[in-house]
């Protein structure tokens, strides 16, 4: 008897020892408790923060990149660029000696060349390229900007130059190979793979440059990363990194709580305000350049009527959102454009609230008893934590105006696919910047281009395009904010979406992890990161 | 005896047969199309239950449908490509080696508890032990569970709440009983993986056993309760029989037998709360599978986990039960068991 508790008693100490590895071993693997399933790993695919999270910063590289402090282009695997003739071409020397991954599915025999560069461009660029159609992507950032028609070649000069020419100035162009969607892939790679008649295999099995390599992945439970030990610039500082997939957002704090995470992104504000009473939780913040929006399918009667949404938006004090949803950690927007935007400014007229006058305003458009949809995904975001309670907010102020609004809840694929279809009548969302140019808030969300792709109002303005096109035309900052001023007028008596708020973005992490920060670019970087255990 | 048995055998049998027609009535009851509701949407193409979707009438449907339960046909999940069987078969080793942890926490702890009255600590001891169990076994082990959770991996970080290993370690299922899988796998620290394994495994197995620890000390304390009231007892210290040799050859033997019907009992109970609490931990077990199953509205695995379940515990309440008529010849004698 005494003997049976003494041995219960001695596997109970074996088993309390947190994580019961010791600190060397713990050190070296990094646990990141992330949110959603990415379909694929290639950024280039889609727009969604999961798939950028999951592969941008961790697999690959791109030619430029973005330096965190400053916002300005540094160099990336391109080296040095030339823009010549009048800002048609642009010349790219690459850098040398930098290694793909070595997995069990891939040995590289050679090192990043122009070969790799051409091959990643063309593949979104040229619809007839082998790999276009490969897993069946819009390519949706580029084509929302109308990248492909504007390129007119890709070649490479040398093994370590490549040459781009486009038909006209695009002044955002180079920010545009900075943002997570430009990634390298690997030529030699694709080829191995179409040889084999397996071509889908590069965007599920990825090959890249950068600080990890892609080991295995369990959907709906984890992705496993390797370091990359020949990575050119300096390799990460822990040997495995993997995220640990907790969709439920309770769940996910407390395996963070209980360190079965490192660290997570997206708490909600009690999850904040835990984390800051209890010992060992650093919080890191951001203020990021995001803007969460509520937009009107301008295809639908009567969204289509500028009047409408206009009333619509008067309905509702984004005020109380603030405060309820983001627990004032974000900022009430005025308009699309993050106030951290070099473009930004607050002349604008902003829509007041004014639920008076929106409703005398519906009366007289004959829309008494207005109904409508709601779409919105529960998963939340860098620009919404709360997007369901965001959804019910605004379905009360709509409430109080007599008009019936139904909360359409879906999963973030599902919503994404209904999107495409376009059969809602609003929908939540919002959008992260990629990179310093205020084009990339202004193109993807609006432009014609980029209708059923990224623009979700599917408001589309001859006036407005040119207008765009013309701040791309010239490099010079004070022609291109007067441009996007009156861009932005036009879109603030249009009123297709209403821009509700900024927020800040957080990071959680435990006090033994150090050199996380925050990308307000993009997607998670884990190679600066180390552990310091006991 | 011999009689029994037999009754017990066919009492099984008659069992079985009515979770099977149940659960193959479920496929006309449940919304949208029966044969998608019997095979799934891909089961549909696959020539293997051709005998069960073209059926003359719901008697063959229903022995096909046997035949095919038998041979391990489950069918297809309503949407994706996945073979139910697979999924159970992934699932399954997760709940059993839950259960047979709880199993034998029970007897670790119930066991010693509930003879605490033999010891002679007193009749306050005694009264408390019996106290705090009665507690124990009203809790809900959902909130329990939670309690748990709050406690020992929130408040203290001391053992982790989900999963059954932490991914450092690179382990792929083989057989699914991860002690063995740990023991088979080379290419990890295999010691720090047991014990990271058996620290996953405490919160679930102790928050499930609460209830099942507490029942057997509650039954076992009434037992004891009543043998060392026997004649024979007495007789013994009479003899000047020493207290040890008392309490193992004459206490112990004779408490414990009543207890093993409740055996059954408690293994049945817990088998249905570890269906629910694996959600909670996240367990990758048959509880947590149908959980899954039951949020997307898969008709075809929820059928065929709700067959898999019912069968798993009838199988359990009858082998104990025929353990227990083979232990305890008590029981042989009355005619209704």
């Amino acid at each position: 008897m005494r003997l049976l508790l003494v041995c219960l008693a001695s596997l109970l100490v074996f088993a309390c020892q947190d994580s019961v590895i010791n600190s060397r071993q713990a050190a070296q693997h990094f646990i990141f408790c992330s949110e959603n399933s990415p379909r694929y790993f290639n950024p280039q695919l889609d727009t969604s923060a999961t798939t950028a999270d999951a592969s941008a910063q961790q697999i690959y590289d791109r030619l430029l990149d973005i330096d965190l402090q400053s916002g300005q282009l540094i160099p990336g695997l391109a080296t040095a660029w030339q823009v010549l003739d009048d800002g048609l071409t642009y010349r790219f020397t690459l850098r040398r000696d930098v290694a793909f991954h070595q997995t069990n599915y891939f040995q590289p025999s050679r090192f990043f060349n122009a070969e790799d560069v051409v091959f990643s461009f063309q593949r979104w660029a040229q619809p007839q390229h082998p790999y276009h159609s490969v897993n069946h992507s819009q390519y949706p950032y580029f084509t929302s900007l109308q990248l492909p028609q504007q390129i007119t070649g890709i070649k490479a000069l040398n093994t370590h130059q490549v040459e781009i020419t486009l038909n006209k100035a695009n002044a955002s162009f180079l920010a545009h190979l900075a943002t997570d969607y430009a990634n390298i892939l690997s030529a030699e790679y694709a080829q191995q793979l179409l040889v084999a008649n397996r071509p889908a295999e590069i965007d599920i099995l990825p090959i890249g440059t950068g600080p990890f390599k892609f080991v295995s992945y369990q959907t709906h439970k984890l992705i496993r990363f390797a370091k990359h030990d020949d990575y050119w610039q300096t390799p990460a500082q822990i040997e495995q990194l993997i995220f640990d997939i907790t969709p439920n957002p309770t769940i996910r704090f407390s395996k963070f709580i209980s360190q079965e995470c490192d660290s997570m992104t997206f708490p909600s504000h009690s999850e904040l305000r835990f984390s800051h009473r209890r010992e060992g939780i650093n919080i890191i913040e951001e203020t990021s350049l995001n803007t969460a929006y509520w937009a009107f399918n301008t295809h639908r009667s009567p969204f289509n009527k500028r009047r409408v949404r206009q009333a619509l938006s008067m309905a509702i004090d984004r005020n109380t959102i603030v405060d309820s949803v983001y627990q004032n950690s974000a900022q009430r927007a005025r308009n699309i454009l993050p106030p951290h935007s070099w473009a930004y400014t607050a002349n604008v007229n902003d829509v007041s609230f004014n639920p008076k006058l929106a409703q005398q305003i519906l009366a007289e458009e004959g829309l008494d008893n207005l109904q409508m949809t709601i779409w919105v995904s529960d998963l939340a975001r860098a620009y919404n934590p709360r997007p369901l309670q965001m959804a019910e907010i605004i379905r009360q102020y709509l409430s109080q105006i007599g008009v019936q609004a139904k909360v359409v809840k879906l999963t973030w694929e599902r919503l994404q696919q209904g999107l495409q279809i376009g059969e809602y009548d609003s929908v939540i969302l919002g959008w992260s910047g990629d990179n310093n140019d205020p084009d990339n808030f202004f193109s993807p969300l609006f432009s014609c281009a980029a209708l059923g792709k990224t623009n979700h109002s599917r408001w589309c303005n001859p006036t407005f395009d040119e207008l765009i096109q013309e701040a791309l035309q010239t490099n010079d900052l004070n022609q291109r904010r007067v441009l996007y001023q009156r861009a932005l007028l036009l879109l603030a008596e249009a009123q297709p979406l209403l821009p509700i708020a900024h927020s800040n973005t957080y990071a959680l992490q435990h006090h033994y992890v150090q050199g996380q920060s925050l990308n307000p670019y993009g997607g998670q970087r884990f190679v600066t990161i180390s552990k310091v255990l006991p | 005896m011999i009689k029994l048995c037999l009754d017990k055998v066919f009492n099984y049998l008659f069992t079985l047969i009515f979770i099977t027609l149940v659960s193959y009535l479920m496929a006309f009851l449940l919304a949208g199309d029966w044969q998608a509701n019997l095979v799934g949407q891909a089961g549909l193409q696959d020539d293997t239950y051709a005998n069960l979707l073209h059926s003359d009438n719901p008697i063959s449907g229903f022995i096909a449908y046997v035949e095919l339960l038998i041979a391990g046909q489950w069918g297809y999940n309503l949407h994706s490509d996945s073979l139910i069987i697979d999924d159970v078969l992934l699932a399954l080793p997760a709940t059993i080696e839950l259960m047979l942890s709880v199993l034998l926490l029970t007897l670790m702890f119930g066991i010693p508890f509930g003879l605490v009255n033999a010891f002679g600590f007193g009749k306050r001891v005694n009264t408390m032990i019996n106290g705090l169990a009665t507690f124990w076994y009203s809790l809900p082990t959902y909130w329990f569970a939670l309690v748990m959770i709050m406690v020992f991996a929130i408040y203290y970080p001391i053992f982790p709440m989900s999963g059954r290993l932490s991914p450092i370690f690179e382990l792929s299922h083989q057989t699914g009983f991860i002690f063995w899988d740990i023991y088979q796998a080379n290419h990890i620290d295999r010691w720090a993986a047991f014990k990271d394994a058996l620290a996953h495994l405490i919160l679930p197995a102790f928050s499930v056993s609460i209830f099942s620890i507490a029942l057997m000390t509650r039954s076992l304390n009434r037992s004891v309760q009543q043998v060392m009231q026997e004649d024979y007892i007495l007789l013994a210290e009479t003899r000047g029989l020493s207290a040890s040799v008392i309490f193992f050859r004459h206490i112990l033997r004779n408490a414990l037998l009543p207890v093993m019907p409740i055996l059954a009992f408690l293994i049945s109970t817990s088998l249905t709360q570890i269906i629910l609490i694996e959600t909670i931990f996240s367990w990758p077990g048959l509880g947590a599978w149908l959980v899954a199953a039951l949020q997307n509205q898969d008709y075809t695995a929820i059928r065929v986990g709700i067959w898999t379940i019912a069968v798993l515990v009838v199988t359990l309440t009858t082998l104990l039960d025929l353990l227990a008529l083979i232990l305890t010849p008590s029981l042989r004698k009355s005619k209704y068991v």
